[in-house]
Parts: C-alpha cells; structure tokens; sequence
C-alpha cells in the first residue's frame, strides 16, 4: 500500500505531502489538486514500470507556474513484502529547452539500498543490499523496467510488481465500448475498453466475472439474468445483458448490449468490475468521482463493498468525490482534505468533523466550514 | 432477479467495527445490501455515543411511520463500563425524551450492546472466549467479520433451538433482540 507521496514542484504542488490512508476519500474545492494527485501516482507508476520517456511523464510545463527552481521532487512510500520501501526522483528541467533529465533516482527497503542513478550511472544492489551491477544508462528514462528479475533482486522486482497495481480510474461510461478486438490486461484510465479487459479476466480469472455477474444480477441491475461476451467474428466479442422478469405481466425475455444499457448502468457494471478485479492484496486502486451517473440509492452499498474488501483484502482504495452520499458515509474517518490559500501550492490534511455530530459532513462542506 | 427491494433496516451504530460486524451478520442472515443502510455516524467514542442516543428516537419515529412496510431499526452501541442494563434504560430515557413511546415486544426495533465491547464479541465467536469485565478493544488486530458473523448466527440459531445454551451474557441478550427481526 503506498503510505506516503511527497512531489515538489509540480503543478500545484510545492513541498506537499501526505500519507494515504487505506481508504481514503478525497475531498475538497475544485482546483485543488485531487485529480493532479492522481495523475502524479499514475505517472510514476508508467516511469517506473514502463519505462515512459520523462518528456512524456514530466515536460516541462508541469512545473509550478510560480516556482522558478528548475528541479521536481517526487518520493512515494509503500509498506509491503516485510517491509518498507521509498522511491525517490529528481527531474531537472532545461527550462531553455527540452533536455529535462533524471537527476537522481533512488529506490530503498527498510532505509537499504536497492537501486540508484546519479544522472550517469545506475547502480544495483543485491537483496542483502551488497553492490551489484554498475553500468551508464540513458538520463531521460528509468532503468528499472530494464532489469531483468532474478533471484537476488527479488525486492526491488516486488516493488516494480506492485506499483504496476496503482490503478487509476475516471470512469467515462460515454464512451465505453460495447465490442472488443483483443483482450486486454490493463484497462485505460476512462474504461473505454472495458469489454476488452473483462474479456482478459474471462480467461485469466473467472472466478471474478462470475463474481461480478452475480452481484450485478442479484444486487444491482433488476431483472438481470445473465451477462456474457457474445462472439461476434472470429476475434470480436460484444458484452451482452440478458434480462428475465419474474412477474408474467412484463413479457419476454430479451439481451441488450453493454451500449444500450443506460450511462448510469454502465458505470455500475464499471464500478463493481474495479471492485471485483482491481481491489487485491497490496494493489491502490484509485476511483476519480465514482458516482456519477449512479443512482443514490445505489452509492452506499457500492461504497460498503469497497470498505469490505479494502479490510479483507489488504488492499487500498482512494477516492475523490463531491457526492455528499460519500462525504457522509466516508469523511469523518477517511476524509482527507485538499485546499490551496489564494490558489497557492496545495495542502491536504484530515476532514475536520467536529460539528458532524449535528451537521451531517456534507452540509458541513457545503457551507465551506470545513475550512475554518 | 425479482425487483429491488427498498431499505429494510436501517442501522445505527457508533464505531466503524459495530457497523461492519452488524453489516456482515444481517447478510449472513440473508439481506442484501441494499436492503441495508448505515446512517452515517460521527467520530470519537463520546460524540458518537450522544450521536446514537439523539438518533435512536428519530429512527424509532420514522421506522414507525412505516409500519405497514415491516422494516426493521438496528441500534449497536458498547456498553463499556456500564451495564448492559443500564445502556438499555438509557436508550428507553432518549425515547423518553422525545415524547417517544417506549418500544412495544413485537417492533422490530433491536438493540446489540456488546459489553464491554464489540471485540468481546468477536473474541468470544472466533473461539478465544472472554470474559466481561474487561477492555479487549485492543486484542483484536486484523478480525475476520465474515467468520465472525457466521459464528455468531450459527449462535443465534442454537439458541433458538435451545435457550439454555451457554453464551456471554450480552451476547444471550443479544440473541433475544435478533428474535425481533423475524430471521
């Protein structure tokens, strides 16, 4: 679970800092950086895992507007396998030009090294933290998706395993796709494909489609009878719904496809897929205002089944929203604030609710006196 | 699917274990989420004490004004150093209060007073059995409500069977209020 985010001049954010919770509920006045954060966790998760070029993750005007250092700071915290692990980078920015480059990158277990680059070199370091290998590598991309797993490098290849599981998500039912040409192991950030990526746990992990057809058909979609990815031509499936009513007066059975069901179903479906799927042991899962489209009567038992499987499966949820369904339901023990003074660099700190016992949290917010 | 059902009880409770144990065993007798709702409660063992105690009458009100739909009122709040006597006259003086009369035998409004706690409880049903005289909020760590929640109908319909059964006494109390809800 990531414990800790620090990022320094990048957009709204200055010296920041903040330690997540397990489940966390984000709140706070538009522009004040929740979404930014959310991005931040995503692209160093991309730099890391996949080796995005800095140019892409960090050009250079996301620095703070108002800052003229040239250099950005980012430093994540995870607790797992046994331990603790921090990862620190350091961008220097050509503000003349496009030579941003790494400056320093560093990554540590229990205060241990595991690896490290000066802007020239990368060094690794064993398992029992003896030095490793030493070569030059490239300035504008991390080396770490580059090292192969082996049997002395297992921590720092456990960190890498994890932080491919920051998942964020800005569900855009809108655009959902109803057919898939291919399966797909890492759903896009909007969910467009998410036939495509429920096509891939079909094969990998049934046991979760069938979760997610249960708890849609029993709990959530009325009259749903079964959902399945229907063949199409040889390497396109479409997502279709079938309903059956109980009572005689409501007529035949008929199917729908993923598209023809309404935007606020399909980010259901989408929602209790992240669930189902994404929610795991050691995985951060980060929803960006989940209840749009939905139902009220349909966000506190979502709400319920995240909190449930965030304690039973060691797992991180983060959320944003404005929703006061979820403010109530989540800011008096999980809230976490975000603010900036005059449209100056962000703080967070936790949702102050001392006047919830007579004021729900959401009028609270709503009356702006959670900001004084 | 058959078409869904409203909220059929409504639960108030004053810490994040009572909601998530009370959650989990009212599945365990066979609701459904949605036919569960959780009346948001604040923070801190104090407030959110007088928090039940405020709430409790205007739940008992509304749960009355719909008599005729059988829903149900779910009130979870630790004894802690008092009594589970005690904390169920003061829940009968908050009705009081409020010019609410006082709960009838066949209302399915139920009361759970762990004592001292709700981690009594859950030692007791995952088999490490307390007493209760003591403080154990501390002892439980990581609980596993799912288990505990299935021991704790399994109790229930033990008791149900046979009321001599040996149980925590809070807990045998407890057993006599789940009678209310007709499960």
């Amino acid at each position: 679970m990531i414990n800790r985010v620090y990022i320094d001049n990048f957009k709204c954010f200055v010296n920041f800092e903040c330690r997540p919770q397990s489940l966390q509920l984000l709140l706070g006045d538009n522009g004040t950086g929740k979404t930014t954060l959310f991005d931040v966790l995503e692209t160093l998760r991309d730099f890391v895992c996949t080796g995005t070029e800095l140019m892409t993750a960090f050009p250079s005007n996301t620095l703070t507007a108002w800052d003229n250092r040239a250099e950005q700071r980012f430093e994540l915290g995870m607790a797992g396998n046994g331990g603790e692990y921090v990862y620190r980078l350091v961008v220097e920015h050509d503000r003349a030009g496009p030579r941003n480059r790494i400056k320093a990158e560093r990554l540590e277990f229990d205060g241990q090294p595991l690896y490290e680059f000066d802007g020239h070199e990368a060094h690794l370091y064993r398992d029992d933290f003896s030095p490793g290998p030493v070569f030059p590598f490239d300035w504008s991309r991390s080396a770490i998706p580059t090292i192969p797993e082996r049997g002395d490098n297992q921590s720092l290849s456990w960190f890498r395993r994890q932080l491919r599981k920051v998942y964020v998500f800005s569900p855009d039912p809108l655009r959902m796709l109803t057919r898939s040409e291919a399966e797909l192991d890492k759903p896009d950030r909007e969910l467009h494909d998410l036939v495509s990526w429920l096509r891939h746990l079909s094969q990998e992990s049934v046991d979760t489609v069938s979760r997610l057809r249960d708890v849609l058909r029993d709990e959530v979609i009325e009259g749903l009878d079964n959902m399945k990815l229907e063949k199409v031509s040889e390497a396109t499936r479409a997502l279709k719904f079938e309903f059956k009513f109980a009572s005689k007066g409501n007529g035949r059975a008929f199917s729908l496809l993923f598209d023809q069901l309404s935007t606020g179903q399909r980010n259901l479906v989408a929602l209790f897929a992240i669930l189902h799927a994404a929610v795991e042991k050691d995985a951060t899962v980060c929803i960006d205002e989940p209840d749009n489209y939905v139902a009220l009567r349909e966000l506190q038992p979502w709400l319920t089944l995240v909190r449930d499987r965030v304690e039973d499966e060691d797992g991180q949820c983060l959320l944003i929203s404005h929703h006061p369904e979820l403010i109530n339901y989540l800011a008096a023990q999980h809230g976490l604030r975000f603010f900036r003074e005059e449209m100056g660099p962000t703080r967070a700190q936790p949702f102050d609710g001392k006047t919830d016992e007579l004021i729900a949290p959401a009028e609270i917010v709503a009356r702006g006196w959670d900001q004084t | 699917m058959a078409k869904k059902k409203g909220v059929r009880v409504t639960i108030v409770v004053e810490d994040e274990r009572l909601e998530r144990f009370s959650r989990n065993v009212l599945l365990e007798f066979g609701f459904s989420r949605h036919e569960l709702r959780v009346v948001p409660y604040p923070v801190g063992r104090g407030s959110a004490k007088d928090w039940v105690e405020k709430h409790y009458p205007i739940e008992v009100r509304a749960l009355r004004s719909k008599a005729h739909q059988k829903l149900a009122l779910l009130v979870g709040t630790d004894a802690d150093e008092r009594s589970v006597a005690e904390r169920f006259r003061s829940l009968a003086r908050a009705l009081q209060r409020h010019d609410v009369p006082a709960r009838m035998d066949d209302e399915r409004i139920v009361l759970w007073v762990p004592k001292w706690n709700i981690e009594t409880w859950m030692l007791y049903l995952s088999g490490d059995p307390r007493d209760e005289d003591h403080d154990y909020k501390h002892d439980v760590k990581k609980p596993d409500f799912t288990a505990v929640a299935k021991a704790f109908v399994a109790e229930y319909r033990r008791f149900e069977d046979d009321d001599s059964i040996e149980a925590l006494a809070s807990l045998r109390v407890a057993f006599v209020e789940t009678e209310r809800f007709g499960v």
